[in-house]
């Protein structure tokens, strides 16, 4: 009985400790530790250069991004470039590697997840959460790879669902876990954040580690942000199928 | 930095000098070069033992970092599996509840399998999904069928989502949870059937409900302290009619017992408010273990299979009013403790499934039995011993049987079955690993027989990677050290095989008593130890301990009785209870541990099952009994495990476990002394009772501790313990061995098959000094350069393949916190100081490991429209020591990897350097290649853009087309222009990216024909080279022309900025899986 007892009041003095914090009060920490609102609001448009890293295999890659939600990366394949970008509206890809240097259009469930980062960009789902029509739920303290982490879980208004890690210190994002759709079937993704840099007052993670549920990923390094940079009107929009061919030819002109 | 280095090398502890010069069968790769070195100054050991450092940082599972267990299997024999939990729904979505091995899911029909449960308890007794609320899932933990071997669970766990996250909800000390069943129309309410304590009594038994999901629970059905629920079953028309069956049994280390007057057969008709003993043509006197079904279609119809003095099925029309006695043939009445499993068909009444020793089918509602099997008997290719069952409701063809050997599916209700074999649920009682490179790894399992398996395989380690070596039950299997041709194995009593792969043949080998001799004692996991210091030599322990130095043609005996010999405690022959099973588990007073010094062949340490710990320092002249020099070990507590000291022979660890009387604390101890005295190493940050203890073979500090809740790591003598959580469950640990060559840490896991931690040369360094640093390089063995080799298989998702060790070099680094702020990268250095490699670091908390795969950057090549899979690849590195630079914030940290050469590669030096030679020479013509096509495009489309300009000259006009067309015709000569996947155009480019594929995908000589071909391939280049510095003489006048015009010239590519500009390589598959990571950068 006196055990079942200890248990109880340390239960409630556990989940005392984290109800100590609230969510608002972490979003807010958060927000401060990225860099201040104010600050993200500034950002008008982005280009960040940098490198995907799996196994042996290594990209470069190149991501443009401006308000409102539009997104263009390009990777590059033997000296060929994949493009995947969306506008607003339309997503859209080329892959020269799988035999066509034409324009497709994305799969839907790819372009949910380009749709997503266009929008989350530079403030993320945690800035006005409530507003967007996000939940988000404290689950309490958790010890991340040895580093103690408030536990968020945000459920989106799309109905997708997230966990954050933030560090307890500093409260910044540490991790991420979510789960994304391939084919239709639900699988599991981490992403850890860190080498927070500051650029144009944001902290901005430089090394992204994505891990699948089997323990595989890849590695993501950014070497360079610009903050508002000029960037073509059109680098967003699909381009017409004649078009192709002579931006391709103007694209070797600008290299 | 690099004098600090020097400078923590001169206070190196002087342990490692004595690590150093102690004998290791071959000791190159285990300690860097330095450490050996200064081994050469180093005596004998003397009599002080070493005390390690202390250190004020807290170690726990996240110090060990990245340190990672490789699940290895095998998978081809599976395990024992106790519950199967289907999705109401959607079938192809189901959940395995393993005796020892964790809880599986799998979401598509058993095409793949995920362990869903690795940081709980791994023993599920039961397991129920909610009808209404699939998500819901609960698990009871602690197995309900008691053999010898068994282990205990920790309560009731609940999850809302699926297995994501898990809550215990109750019965935390109740060790075993037999059925959980929840009301279809309230699923809030749930009868959960306690089994309980096996070893001793204990009041958390019978049958539990709460009726708010889990938050509270009453207590429906007790009878005594040793009696408790082993099966429940609710009728599927009415909730509030139950029926519960309640067992008395208790086993003790030397004897088991099934029946008394607890049991018996109860039913409720008011949702458990009360209960009925049910008696009406039941068997009179006492009963056993009973299991119930209850007849989906007709809930009148009930069956019971009965344990008592005559078991046997019985069944009742009316709801359990009266029972009929009907079957009592071998299938139904088979060892009652282990098998009482009935199922009734979904909607035939008369149709049911026994499960037993065998799957038997009765079609006449219990009248017979015969077995579905294709033929009508014998046990088929289905495992035997079987425990759970599910048959489809909508479709009663489709059947799950879960047995001792895994998870099979028919799809004609029986007939034949699938082997869903891709769970490595492997059952180890003991591991062991021979010197072959790959080493190998052998190992016996409970009702799964003698295997051995590679540490390494071509694409990973397979099922067919696995050579079965002996039959039965397997305990010790070792590789004879001095004849490649012998495996020494046993089966269940002390059975000694000794294994021929030459002939495949085995030879019994057991000693028997001479004339006059008592009987032999074998434990029914035998010790068998192989002699660290006479090679070839091979113990055994009966109550006697012997030695064969003939292959086990003939023993000498070394000792007198080691046991207690205390005749109550060898009853085995009357053991089971109402049902006599004698099969040799109960077998008591034997030796069941053996330790040879290897620092002194005559020290020997003895362990026994009913608590000697003896010790000979004569080779077996005069034994000491030393158990009562350890202090707080009650008296006859088995010995689980003896570890003699491997850096003196005066030192040993010894680890006692007490369960089998329920005592289930924690004893772990060393000695200094020769067991005169012994200290405790126990703390509480050790979870378990204790199975098994290992040290270190270069760092005397550095233990390994196995216990029932998984393995734990002290690097400081056994100050501080944590438990090793990277990618291991929370699965008993019942062997451990330390490769002596490779530094892996080989785990047996009861449950969950072999576990290794690749190179544990990290955490032999992970002293009181290094750990108080803020970042420290750790040594790691030295990589293995090798041309990695190719198999083609297309297996399916279905088969379980094991992971292989990383084939990439890895650089090891501590760090005392996570690093959250500023950059972290590393850089590499080739021997000669040139930068080579840029890679990202890793950031986290305690030890960081980093893969290099020991290439230089993929060649330039030409832009093409078809993707040439050969150039993704740099070449591989030479061999050499290589220094990195751990880059963090405005701070560089020194550090260094090695890398050797394959030593089994076949190759002569000169061939491999000509291969070499070749693979660099087809790097740089591809390089130049792609120089040479980029300065003709670049100009081409220089000169097409110019010759569009208004207001050109005409004639200028058409001479810069006429330049451009030229450049065009060579650009399509050098490199393929097609669309398409499988056009099969050669031009140059494919041409030399497809020979330097060739030739690197050899570790030797190129062939003849190859070096031939690249002269050919040389000649063509060339002439392309010259054809476009032909055409480059025109520049000069059209230049001097466009000047006249006022327009831009044209610029020639200068080869520097050329090579700088960036480029690399990435497979098609890879291409496609990484432009999704991409959608993970983002500012937060």
């Amino acid at each position: 009985m006196l055990k079942k007892t200890a248990l109880v009041i340390s239960l409630v003095c556990f989940s005392l400790s984290v109800k100590a914090v609230t969510v608002d009060e972490l979003v807010k920490k958060n927000i401060q530790a990225r860099g201040g609102l104010k600050n993200m609001l500034a950002i008008k448009s982005v280009k960040m250069t940098g490198k995907i890293t799996s196994g042996p295999m290594e990209m470069p890659m190149t991501l443009y991004w401006s308000r409102p939600g539009k997104l263009r990366m390009e990777m590059s394949l033997q000296g060929q470039n994949i493009v995947q970008a969306f506008d607003g509206k339309i997503g859209w890809m080329i892959m020269p590697m799988m035999g066509s240097s034409e324009p497709q259009k994305m799969p839907k469930d790819e372009l949910d997840e380009i749709k997503t980062q266009a929008e989350e960009m530079i403030e993320g789902p945690l800035v006005d959460y409530k507003k967007k029509g996000h939940q988000v739920e404290l689950l309490g303290k958790e010890d991340m790879q040895g580093t103690e982490t408030y536990k968020l879980r945000i459920k989106l208004k799309s109905g997708k669902e997230r966990t954050y890690y933030l560090d307890v210190d500093s409260g910044i994002d540490l991790k991420t876990t979510e789960k994304i759709k391939r084919q239709g079937i639900e699988v599991v993704q981490h992403s850890y954040l860190g080498d927070y840099q500051k650029v144009g007052g944001v902290m901005v993670p430089h090394t992204i580690d994505t891990k699948g549920a089997d323990g595989h990923g890849a590695q993501i390094t950014i070497e360079k942000v610009e903050i508002n940079p000029k960037l073509k009107a059109d680098l967003y929009t699909l381009p017409k199928k004649q078009e192709v061919k002579k931006e391709k030819t103007e694209k070797k002109k600008t290299k | 930095m690099i004098s600090k280095a020097r400078m923590s090398l001169a206070i190196l502890p002087w342990w490692f000098c004595i690590a150093a010069c102690s004998h290791t069968p071959e000791p190159s790769l285990t300690r860097p070069a330095d450490l050996v070195q200064k081994s050469e100054h180093a005596g004998r050991p003397t009599t002080t033992l070493p005390r390690a450092l202390e250190t004020k940082i807290k170690i726990d599972p996240a110090s060990f970092g990245a340190v990672e267990a490789r699940a290895i299997g095998p998978a081809v024999m599976g395990g024992r599996i106790m519950s199967i939990a289907v999705h109401p729904d959607d079938p192809k979505e189901f959940y395995v509840g393993t005796a020892s091995g964790g809880l599986w899911r799998t979401t598509n029909g058993g095409a793949n399998f995920r362990p869903i449960f690795d940081e709980h308890n791994q023993s599920i007794g039961a397991l129920a999904v909610d009808p209404k609320n699939p998500k819901v899932l609960w698990v009871g933990t602690g197995e309900r069928c008691p053999r010898n071997s068994v282990t205990v669970g920790d309560g009731l766990y609940k999850s809302r989502d699926g297995g994501e996250n898990w809550a215990r909800v109750g019965f935390e000390n109740s060790e075993r949870i037999a059925k959980i069943v929840i009301n279809p129309r309230n699923p809030d309410e749930v009868y959960v059937g306690v089994l309980g304590h096996l070893w001793d009594d204990h009041p958390e038994r019978g049958v539990y409900r709460t009726r708010d999901g889990g938050k509270s629970w009453e207590r429906l059905l007790y009878v005594d302290q040793a009696t408790g629920c082993i099966d429940l079953e609710m009728d599927p028309k009415n909730p509030n009619i139950l029926y519960a069956a309640m067992w008395q049994h208790r086993r003790s280390p030397d004897f088991f017992k099934s029946g008394g007057p607890g049991s018996g057969l109860y039913r409720s008709v008011n949702a458990g408010k009360s209960w009925k003993k049910m008696q009406h043509g039941l068997p009179e006197g006492d009963l056993g273990r009973i299991g119930i079904a209850v007849a989906p279609s007709n809930p009148k119809r009930v069956y019971a299979v009965v344990e008592a003095e005559k078991t046997a099925l019985y069944r009742s029309d009316d709801r359990g009013g009266r029972w009929l006695r009907l079957d009592s043939s071998f299938n139904t009445i088979v060892r009652p403790f282990y098998f009482s499993e009935i199922l009734v068909d979904p909607k035939q009444p008369d149709r049911i499934y026994k499960l037993g020793m065998l799957l038997t089918v009765s079609q006449d509602g219990g009248e017979s039995f015969s077995s579905p099997f294709t033929g009508g008997a014998g046990i088929g290719n289905v495992h035997p011993d079987m425990h759970a069952i599910w048959i489809n409701p909508e479709n009663p063809d489709e059947i799950l049987l879960g047995t001792d050997g895994g998870v099979y599916r028919s799809f004609d209700r029986g007939n034949n079955w699938f082997f869903l074999n891709s769970m490595p649920l492997a059952q180890f009682y003991h591991v062991s690993v021979d010197n072959a490179r790959p080493y190998n790894v052998y190992g016996g399992l409970q009702d799964n027989g003698s295997w051995m398996g590679p540490s390494r395989s071509i694409s990973g380690i397979e099922n067919k990677d696995w050579k079965t070596v002996g039959m039965g039950d397997g305990f010790h299997v070792y590789a004879d050290p001095t004849d490649p041709d012998v495996v020494y194995c046993e089966y269940q009593g002390g059975n000694l095989l000794r294994y021929h792969h030459s002939t495949q043949e085995t030879k019994e080998i057991r000693p028997y008593p001479e004339q006059g001799e008592p009987k032999y004692r074998f434990n029914w996991d035998t010790a068998l130890h192989l002699s660290p210091t006479r090679p070839g030599s091979l113990y055994v322990g009966a109550q006697y301990l012997f030695r064969s130095a003939d292959k086990g043609e003939n023993w000498i005996r070394l000792s007198d009785d080691l046991t207690t010999n205390d005749p109550d405690k060898q009853r085995q022959e009357e053991s089971g209870g109402l049902t006599i099973d004698n099969s040799t588990a109960e077998n008591h007073c034997t030796i069941v541990a053996i330790a040879e010094s290897r620092m002194d062949g005559d020290v020997i340490w003895v362990g026994t099952d009913d608590g000697n710990l003896q010790v000979t320092r004569d080779d077996g002249k005069s034994w000491t009994n030393v158990v009562s020099n350890v202090p707080g070990l009650p008296k006859g507590t088995w010995v689980t495990g003896v570890e003699a000291g491997r850096f003196h022979p005066a030192q040993a660890f010894a680890v006692f476990d007490g369960h089998r009387t329920g005592d289930k604390n924690l004893y772990v101890y060393r000695t200094d002394d020769y067991g005169q005295s012994w200290t405790s190493l126990a703390t509480d940050q050790i979870e378990g009772y204790a199975r098994v203890i290992r040290q270190d073979l270069v760092n005397p500090h550095l233990l390994f501790l196995g216990t029932e809740f998984g393995l734990y790591i002290t690097v400081d003598g056994g100050r501080q313990w944590a438990r090793m959580t990277g990618k291991f469950p929370k699965v008993a640990v019942h062997d451990i061995v330390i490769h002596p060559r490779d530094a892996d840490l080989v785990v047996g896991t009861h449950g969950r098959g072999v576990l290794v931690l690749d190179d544990i040369t990290p955490l032999r360094h992970l002293t009181a000094e290094m750990l108080e640093k803020d970042v420290a390089f750790l040594p790691a063995r030295p990589s293995v350069i090798k041309v990695p080799g190719s198999e083609q298989a297309f297996n399916g998702d279905d088969a379980y393949v094991g992971d292989n060790p990383t084939s990439s070099a890895t650089i090891t680094y501590y760090l005392k916190k996570r690093h959250i702020f500023g950059k972290l990268h590393l850089e590499l250095y080739d021997p000669d100081g040139n930068l080579i490699k840029k890679l990202p670091g890793s950031r986290r908390r305690g030890i960081n490991r980093v893969s290099w795969q020991m290439r230089k950057k993929p060649p330039k090549v030409p832009p093409s429209p078809q993707l040439a899979a050969m150039g993704l690849f740099g070449p591989i590195v030479t061999p050499g020591v290589y220094s990195v630079k751990l880059i963090k914030g405005d701070t560089e940290y020194q550090g260094k990897v090695e890398l050797v050469l394959d030593p089994d590669s076949p190759y002569s030096r000169e061939d491999r350097l000509l291969q070499q030679e070749t693979v660099w020479k087809l790097y740089n013509m591809q390089e130049e290649l792609g120089f040479l096509d980029k300065t003709a495009t670049s100009l081409r489309d220089q000169a097409r853009g110019l010759s569009a300009e208004q207001n050109i000259e005409v004639e200028l006009g058409t001479r810069l087309r006429q330049f451009a067309d030229k450049l065009e015709k060579l650009h399509a000569e050098m490199v393929e222009t097609q669309e398409g996947l499988l056009t099969n155009e050669q031009k140059l480019r494919r041409k030399i990216i497809d020979l330097y594929g060739a030739v690197s995908n050899y570790g030797g000589r190129p062939t003849g024909s190859q070096l031939q071909r690249v002269k050919v391939l040389s000649a063509e280049l060339n002439d392309a080279s010259k054809q476009l510095h032909g055409y480059l003489e025109d520049l000069k006048d059209l230049n001097a022309m466009l000047l006249k015009n006022k327009l831009d010239v044209m610029k020639r590519l200068d080869r520097e900025e050329y090579q700088r500009q960036t480029d690399a390589g990435a497979s098609m598959p890879g291409g496609i899986s990484m432009r999704r990571y991409g959608r993970m950068i983002r500012f937060w």
